[in-house]
């Protein structure tokens, strides 16, 4: 008993951070050693609620007794001190330096499609300049142009302007868990995306205004950070859906999500959607950066390497349950999660409870937009025994989201990137919530 | 035609069949600034990999690139490019590329040496971006080059030598494309019942809640968290009070080997992958079974009892691994 006593106490004294959740926790804790079931194995889920409960009357709150804050009092307003645990996190051990790395999305947490702008994830290459003066930024677009123009922030805020919802996803989501489950939690198997509404000029309006050269096939972005980070687009996409984007959500970028502009390439590997930036070169070729050759490329078992995989592929996770959001008790529990492709709109979910041998369709939650995250529902009763959920996304284009055994197939275990693989959820009969790959 | 000529030509094909409307047919609002050559000069700095385009007038020689290297670059990538921490590996890994942990470098893996200016000259050194000359980044381009066998020790690296080499991974890239066949299938899809291939739970490599740069619990607490916690309390003193047989019976070689591969093996190893060790140091290996089997005591010795490997635990390995290390050697280190 001891080394258990002892390691319970440490988990959750030394974890200042959960207090709602914690002090929950100890309730329960109490409670279950009193009444002795809980050691036994066997748990009663239903049992614990209930002691949660309590059977006292209703007590007024004291809410209700005394006045609140005052309307001001937060200027820009915080979530509840309650919900301090939804934040970004990072997985230490991938990078070697948090100016270059990667921060997750609380996806067990979020409802709905959007990604509050806080809790985006954050892929830098070279750190977010946190200091770029609005009224100082300059775009330039050259290169095989008939006008070159440098726009101020001012400048591109009066050209007729879009707004959309659209998904942003790393290359690298999933890229832990190729060869085999690594990653304990959908925050870290699944959380290098975002979804968001943003704002700006069409790509194409600003076009027009240097007038791109017909012989231009290329065009670079850079950005204005420590990396001066460049991707080369095709110039199909540049014309087609592209945006440069002042906002987010209804406001202007965060520092760390491009501020104050970036390139928005729907449903495009993220790293293509250049932050904070400065330039735009057209061109005849592709550049050859250093992130579409040595980065961002995938090593196949033969060798060779799948390059420009610029589209993000249909796939789809349950976020609730999760290993974070673990089945609370025995019987009903909606189970839902998010669906999206780079190819254009999700049209239909499958969910399996039993590994892949069974499917049921879900229901997909209104609006339902092209290239953005799709939220996905459907009702489970749980009898209590080991279960093994998944979920498979459809895209309007025919595409449908493969299973682990057929991406490892096609692609080996060291691509690292692009990994859109039918991702398996194990409910433990003690309601815990593993990650695990089946063949 | 190259294989790379033809993956060139079949990408500008791709953008011509789509037949696209180009601009200049929209209106024009009058805003924005035109803007010379000599204005944007500073910002113009990209390179095209393919072709050597926009490589600046200036040159430099391994020698020189040699003495640049040492003072600004060898800290993060090592002396000889082998890396230091988790810093990039810039040179060897030659014919590495189809091995099961194949190592991706300069030499093993870019296609294009252009590439190499661009990037050293937009973004490194990683802390003071843009502070070379181009003379250092043409010095520092051929130290590579050299460093991964691509030039000899006496090059002199120009744009037109730059351009005109011919990198050895040049032809390893194709297009890619949608590669999988799924299909919705909605009833006896597999056969059943379906078999787990992969599970993480003892392998502990997710960020504990305290781990620097985290805050905040990862994990709703609630009613289970009794038998979330005696799942890992229950592998490290294994007295059973945890569900499922595994931790009744003790931690399995399965959950052992992963930790020694991802904590050890790094230098423990016939061919180690971290900085400064071209052999196993003292000789010990644990690449094989056997080989962890042949070393139980040291590593009781130095890993549990005294904590004194991994060397400054360099590695991060977790007091739960030690505790599972411990326990499966006082079992007896089952290897099945």
């Amino acid at each position: 008993m001891g080394d258990h006593e002892l390691n319970r106490k440490n988990q959750y004294d030394e974890a200042p951070q959960g207090e709602g959740r914690l002090d929950r926790a100890k309730f329960l804790r109490s409670g279950a050693l009193a009444g002795g079931a809980m050691l036994a194995g066997a748990m009663a889920p239903a049992g614990a609620i209930a002691a949660d409960a309590g059977d006292a009357p209703l007590a007024i709150p004291e809410t209700n007794k005394t006045l609140g804050a005052g309307v001001n009092d937060t200027p820009y307003g915080m979530p509840s001190k309650y919900e301090r645990d939804v934040v970004r996190r990072t997985v230490p051990f991938l990078t070697a330096d948090d100016k270059s790395s990667v921060s997750f999305t609380p996806l067990q947490d979020l409802d709905g499609i959007i990604t509050p702008s806080g809790l985006c994830f954050v892929r830098d290459h070279g750190g977010s300049p946190m200091l770029i003066d609005p009224l100082q930024h300059r775009l330039v677009i050259h290169g095989m142009v008939d006008r070159p123009l440098e726009f101020t922030m001012n400048d591109l805020i009066r050209l007729p302007s879009e707004s959309h919802v659209y998904f942003m996803e790393c290359g690298a989501n999933g890229g832990m868990d190729y060869k085999g489950a690594q990653m304990q939690g959908v925050q870290f198997t699944h959380g290098m995306i975002h979804c968001c509404e943003w704002t700006g000029v069409k790509l194409s309006v600003l076009m027009d205004q240097v007038g791109v050269k017909s012989t231009a096939k290329w065009m670079l972005a850079e950005g204005a950070d420590a990396a001066a980070m460049t991707r080369s687009v095709p110039i199909e996409k540049a014309l087609d859906d592209a945006l440069i984007a002042w906002s987010q959500n209804g406001e202007r970028l965060r520092p760390e999500n491009g501020y104050p502009l970036r390139l928005v390439l729907p449903g495009w590997q993220a790293n293509l959607n250049v932050k904070w930036l400065r330039r735009l070169k057209f061109g005849p070729d592709p550049w050859q950066t250093r992130e579409e050759t040595s980065k961002y490329t995938e090593l196949m078992p033969d060798g060779k390497s799948r390059q420009f995989d610029w589209v993000m592929g249909t796939k789809s996770v349950i976020t609730g349950p999760c290993p974070e959001k673990p089945m609370m008790a025995k019987g009903f529990r909606e189970v839902t999660g998010f669906a999206w492709s780079g190819y254009g709109t999700v049209t239909r979910v499958d969910v399996s409870f039993d590994g892949g041998v069974n499917w049921k369709q879900a229901t997909l939650q209104e609006p339902i937009y092209t290239k953005a995250l799709t939220r996905f529902r459907i009702p489970w009763e749980w009898d209590g025994e080991t279960a093994l959920l998944q979920s498979r996304a459809v895209d309007d284009k025919g595409h449908v989201q493969p299973t682990q055994a057929q991406l490892l197939a096609a692609r080996g275990g060291n691509a690292i990137y692009n990994r859109n693989a039918i991702q398996t959820w194990r409910v433990n009969p003690n309601g815990t919530v593993d990650s695990v790959q089946v063949g | 035609m190259s294989k790379s000529v033809k993956y060139a030509a079949a990408l500008a094909g791709i953008v011509a069949l789509a037949g696209f409307a180009i601009a200049d047919a929209g209106q024009q609002y009058n805003i924005g600034k035109p803007v010379t050559e000599a204005h944007i000069a500073s910002w113009d700095i990209d390179v095209n990999g393919l072709t050597g385009a926009g490589l600046p007038p200036g040159q430099g020689s391994v020698a020189q690139g040699t003495k640049v290297w040492e003072a600004k670059c060898s800290s993060c990538h090592g002396e000889f490019g082998e890396g230091a921490g988790k810093f990039p590996v810039i040179a060897g890994g030659t014919g590495t590329l189809t091995a099961e942990r194949p190592d991706k470098t300069v030499g093993s893996y870019w296609p294009y040496a252009p590439t190499l200016f661009d990037y050293i000259k937009r973004a490194m050194p990683f802390p003071a971006p843009q502070s070379l000359s181009n003379d250092e980044v043409y010095a520092v381009t051929a130290y590579v080059l050299n460093l991964n066998d691509v030039v000899p020790k006496d090059a002199m690296v120009d744009a037109k030598a730059l351009a005109a080499i011919k990198m050895p991974n040049r032809d390893g890239f194709i297009k890619a494309e949608w590669d999988t066949k799924n299909v919705v299938c909605m009833s006896k899809c597999a056969p059943a019942p379906v078999k787990i291939t992969s599970d993480l739970v003892n392998l502990h490599v997710t960020p504990e809640e305290k781990e620097v740069g985290n805050v905040g619990s990862t994990v709703d607490r609630g009613n289970i968290e009794e038998s979330a916690d005696t799942t890992a309390a229950a592998a490290t003193t294994a007295h059973g009070t945890g569900p499922g047989a595994k931790a009744a019976s003790g931690p399995t070689f399965e959950q052992v080997q992963p930790i020694m591969a991802q904590r050890c093996t790094v230098c423990h190893s016939g061919k180690p992958t971290q900085a400064g060790f071209s052999s196993a140091p003292m000789g010990v290996k644990f690449d094989t079974p056997a080989e962890i089997k042949a070393q139980v005591a040291q590593i009781k010795a130095l890993t549990v009892t005294s904590r004194q490997m991994p060397l400054g635990n360099m590695t991060h390995m977790t007091d739960k691994e030690r505790g599972l290390l411990g326990t499966w050697i006082a079992a007896g280190a089952p290897i099945k």
